[in-house]
């Protein structure tokens, strides 16, 4: 496979580059975040902003006690009255954060039913459980012209950022059980939070030799807690050999899913990915595993789902020298063709 | 790098980051004569906490690791000919997605729908992984072996096995035209993979096909045993195990089960595979401590239970088998990275850990500061004689001392002047009439007086970590590798001085490796299932306690390093048993019937933090006198405003709401046509 160009950079130039693409309708996230209306309000500032839909993600009810509910619940509903401010006519999907996948891939389908030939998904404060989904449909789907994803970091995070998580299990629509001992890799992304690497592994012919970490650099934020989260992987897998720690691009989805297929020699590997990084890593690793999954290569992509957000998960929005929002937007679908494709 | 710097105890789990190639380098035989039942007819119920070696257990019936053995040249295969007479198969529960099926929805009857489809796909995996295993074991495995397990070496006998079970009105469905193993487990694969396209919602419902060949669980599987010693397969007396993997997690899931997402109606499903009345297949299905079984089926009569816990507790058979296995393992281990040590296996850790201190040794290490008047209170309205001497005998005997200030304030109000005017030859505590006193209290002396002289206990030598492991092979393993990391970070870089392996390891290597694993197994809390919670659950007990032990300046309660419920106040709050089941289960907390002094208290249990937690919590590890006495209300009073429980009146509504559900579910006799 011979790398691709696959455009990517800042909302606002991406857009000007797809001229032609008048207006953009957006599927995002109302959260607790700022960051969650980066996109809505980066399109509407450039005069873009088509149709939007949203999901208003709202703790679960049978998850109790849920110390950041009540302040949860408030923040939600001021950032529903900024995002109505910013988007007079928007959808709002109601959903809980552990609803049952055919609620969950019912409510994706109707959003991108709603939504025109030209699409963004905002991931900046979606769940993987959502966000993996989502982008896996809108590539099936034959209804858009262009596919765009766009990624807005915090200025800062919280502490904690999430509770109680659930066991080690395929997010929807990605699971296999047909994976071959022996012709496997575990592929990791370093991210913050604790792995249960023994669930991964168990039932598994998992060693040292065939771990990749995926180390997330072109950031000084949170190195400390990601050698701390290689140091559990070691805790317990023991030390693996130094190439297996892959330093990638905490932003450059286009170069990760590169390293992803040369990784799995062009899928020979099948692969088990836990995307515990960056969300651009993530983004990376989910177009890896549609494209394994259009190739006929197992993959199975899995991760322990928190069953409680924390109300402070991070705070504002990364900035560029100019005092905007920095939206970053990478393309996987141009005119028609898509970019992550065999 | 040198191979006595290489950490033996680098990987720890045995059944993973291990291939199962190197799988009989470390497997240790020594709880084999206890679960034999495993390896004989009938169902097994194999219950354990989390690093008991289940699924070490479990993996002697795997093909794989068998055919490994075969290959090995020093390891042979560590059961006797008379227990290898069997075929293995399995199904893990969690790698499956089986229990993915909760998520989809099936239209009007659903629950129906989604047990029959469940039970297909079960069936489906276990026959493939079956006939994969028979056509592994025939192409891979030298006859004489197959020949002891009384199986057979010849394709033509599978094949002829398999036309006949795909010609079958029972497997038909599943194997379609199949006319050798290899067509069978296409079409099996072919079956899963529409299972899995349904899971991963590329189709929108399961093929009118699959409905109208839908097998009901285990049926299939018994027909095929059948056949396959009909057609000489397998022998009359070769017997079909069934391992179904991660019950523990369905059981759990039971826990949150909702409209939505009924796991109970999985569980039935598995109650009436084992309450079965053929025995053409046995199935072992592994499940967590606590864990009642539901439904139809009875122990004895269905199935026997196997508890790795009571074995390993020394309750049950041979009080020795924990150290045994420690024993057994330590030396694996090091065998494993070239050390291969000629010591008796009686003697191997008491050389590479040497002796634990006594309570005086540990109590002189513990006052370091040599400040007397900063862990003996003397106070104003004692006789003036008592403070001179618990000083002067503080500088001979801290633990004495101590001990004598706790007995003076147990007696100070009971006693007259006279009795109280004790001379420093004749200490009333020390007689021979308070060695059971003194036996009981010389803990929480030892903890009180390194918590004054703000020093840590020190813990170290073999029975110290025998101890501290609570017959968790896992935490063993755990506490060997920071001791071994430990000494290795000691060593001068580059230098051969440390070429050689100290035995034992110096007291402080061993100290702050105790301390390292204490520390470690505490951050896995919030790593398991609902974990921040139960992490801030045992945060509370552990606190508790410490106050508790460190403030009874009295010592009256020297057992207070546990808690004790009747179970009929237990039974009363869901929300609570369910954290401690959990911190059971994982391995956090231990459990043990308790006989309370009063008899109206009713049948109890205790609960104690799991020993490798008291250094990091700072409370003592031995279980002497009385835990503290608690009802279910006063527990919840700890645990308030600390975000463990939910409010009382919403968390008894759902308490009671799940167990309707279950019960209903499990016995609901519709369910089982």
């Amino acid at each position: 496979m011979t790398a691709a160009y696959r455009p990517s950079g800042s909302l606002e130039w991406l857009a000007s580059k797809l001229g032609s693409v008048s207006s953009w309708s957006v599927i995002g996230t109302i959260s607790v975040e700022e960051r969650s209306l980066s996109s809505i309000a980066e399109l509407k500032r450039i005069g873009k902003l088509g149709v939007s839909a949203f999901f208003q993600i709202e703790p679960s009810l049978l998850r109790q006690p849920n110390r950041f509910r009540i302040s949860t619940i408030s923040k939600l509903a001021e950032r529903q009255r900024e995002a109505l401010a910013i988007a007079p006519c928007v959808d709002i999907c109601h959903i809980e954060l552990l609803c049952r996948e055919t609620k969950l891939i019912s409510a994706c389908l109707q959003r991108l039913k709603l939504s025109k030939q030209n699409i963004i998904i905002d991931i900046s404060s979606m769940p993987k459980r959502f966000f993996f989904p989502l982008v896996a449909l809108a590539l099936r789907s034959g209804n858009f012209e262009n596919v765009m994803v766009t990624y807005t970091s915090p200025a800062k995070y919280g502490d904690p950022l999430a509770e109680d998580p659930l066991p080690w299990d395929a997010l929807p629509m990605f699971g296999a059980t047909d994976l071959q001992p022996g012709k496997q890799k575990l592929i990791i992304g370093v991210g913050y939070q604790s792995l249960r690497l023994r669930e991964i592994v168990e039932g598994a012919d998992f060693s040292a030799d065939n771990v990749e970490l995926l180390f997330p650099v072109a950031t000084n934020r949170g190195y400390l807690k990601n050698w701390e989260f290689v140091r559990q992987v070691y805790q317990e897998l023991g030390p693996l050999p130094e190439a297996s720690i892959k330093r990638v691009s905490a932003n450059n989805v286009s170069n990760v899913f590169d390293r992803l297929v040369a990784i799995t020699n062009n899928g020979v590997y099948h692969s088990v990915l836990a995307p515990y990084g960056p969300k651009p890593v993530s983004l990376a690793m989910c177009l890896f595993g549609i494209w394994c999954q259009d190739m006929g290569v197992p993959v199975k992509i899995g991760y322990t789902q928190p069953q409680v957000y924390s109300d402070e998960y991070s705070k504002g929005q990364s900035l560029t020298p100019n005092g905007l929002p920095e939206v970053h937007a990478f393309c996987l679908r141009v005119e028609g063709r898509n970019l992550y494709e065999a | 790098m040198s191979p006595v710097l290489r950490n033996p105890f680098q990987v720890l789990y045995a059944t993973e980051g291990i291939t199962k190639a190197d799988f009989p380098e470390i497997f240790s035989p020594v709880l084999l004569p206890l679960v034999r039942p495993l390896f004989q007819t009938g169902n097994v119920i194999l219950r354990g906490t989390q690093g008991t070696g289940k699924s070490m257990l479990l993996a002697l019936l795997d093909t794989d690791v068998r055919l490994a053995f075969w290959r090995h040249g020093t390891h042979a295969y560590p059961l006797e000919p008379e227990f290898c007479r069997f075929i293995g198969a399995g199904i893990n529960l969690s790698n499956s997605l089986v229990l993915k099926f909760t998520e989809r929805d099936f239209g009007g009857d659903s629950i129906s729908r989604s047990q029959a489809v469940f039970s297909d796909y079960l069936n489906t995996w276990v026959l493939r992984d079956l006939l994969g295993a028979l056509q592994r074991f025939i192409h891979d495995a030298p006859p004489t072996r197959l020949h002891e397990c009384g199986i057979s070496a010849s394709d033509t006998n599978l094949n002829r096995a398999v036309k006949i079970l795909a010609r079958s009105e029972i497997c038909g469905g599943l194997l379609g035209s199949a006319r050798t193993v290899s067509e069978a487990i296409v079409a099996l694969t072919k079956r899963q993979r529409t299972y899995l396209d349904f899971i991963n919602f590329r189709i929108d419902e399961i093929p009118s096909d699959i409905w109208s060949t839908i097998t009901g669980i285990g049926e299939p599987l018994s027909f095929a045993a059948e056949v396959l010693r009909a057609e000489n397969v397998l022998s009359q007396d070769t017997e079909v195990f069934v391992t179904i993997d991660q019950c523990e997690e369905l059981l759990r899931l039971d826990q949150s089960d909702s409209t939505d997402r009924q796991y109970a109606g999985f569980l039935t499903m598995l109650d009436k595979l084992i309450s079965a009345r053929e025995k053409a297949v046995s199935y072992r299905l592994g499940i967590r401590p606590n864990a009642v079984w539901k439904g139809k089926s009875e122990e004895v009569r269905d199935y026997s239970s196997v508890d790795l816990d009571a074995l390993l507790s020394g309750k049950e058979y041979v009080k020795t088998m924990f150290p045994r296995l420690a024993r057994d393992v330590f030396k694996r281990r090091l065998a494993r990275v070239g050390i291969h040590d000629e010591l008796p296996a009686d003697k191997i850790l008491k050389a590479y850990f040497g002796a634990s201190p006594n309570m005086e040794e540990r109590a002189k290490k513990s006052y370091a500061k040599n400040q007397p008047k900063r862990v003996i209170k003397i106070e104003e309205s004692w006789p003036r004689h008592i403070g001179p001497i618990l000083i002067g005998l503080a500088n001979e005997s801290i633990l004495s001392a101590k001990l004598g200030e706790a007995w003076v304030r147990q007696n100070i109000e009971k006693l007259t002047p006279e009795e109280l005017n004790f001379s420093p030859k004749e200490l009333p505590w020390e007689s021979d009439a308070k060695r059971w006193w003194r036996k009981e209290r010389r803990p929480i002396a030892v903890l009180q007086i390194a918590a004054s002289s703000g020093e840590r206990m020190r813990h170290y030598g073999y029975k110290d970590i025998l101890s501290l492991s609570g017959r968790n092979i896992l935490i063993f393993a755990l506490i060997c590798q920071k001791i071994w990391e430990s000494w290795v970070s000691s060593l001068d870089h580059g230098s051969q001085k440390g070429s050689q392996i100290p035995q034992p390891f110096p007291e402080a290597r061993q100290g702050v490796g105790i301390q390292v694993a204490s520390k470690i197994w505490h951050s896995k809390i919030s790593a398991s299932p609902s974990g921040d919670t139960l992490a801030r659950f045992i945060d509370v007990l552990g606190n508790r306690l410490r106050i508790q032990l460190r403030g009874d300046k009295r010592m009256s309660y020297p057992g207070a390093n546990g808690i004790s419920l009747s179970n009929g106040d237990l039974s009363s709050d869901s929300e609570i048993e369910a954290l401690l089941n959990d911190g059971v289960a994982e391995g956090f907390l231990q459990m043990f019937p308790h006989t309370p002094k009063t008899a109206s208290r009713g049948k109890s249990k205790k609960w104690y933090l799991h020993p490798i937690l008291s250094p990091y919590f700072q409370i003592t590890v031995p279980h002497t006198k009385e835990p503290i006495y608690l009802k279910i209300s006063d527990l919840r009073k700890w645990l308030e405003g600390k975000y463990v429980v939910a409010s009382l009146s919403a968390s008894k509504t759902r308490g009671i709401k799940k167990r309707n559900q279950s019960q209903l579910d499990l016995f609901d006799e519709g369910q089982f046509n």
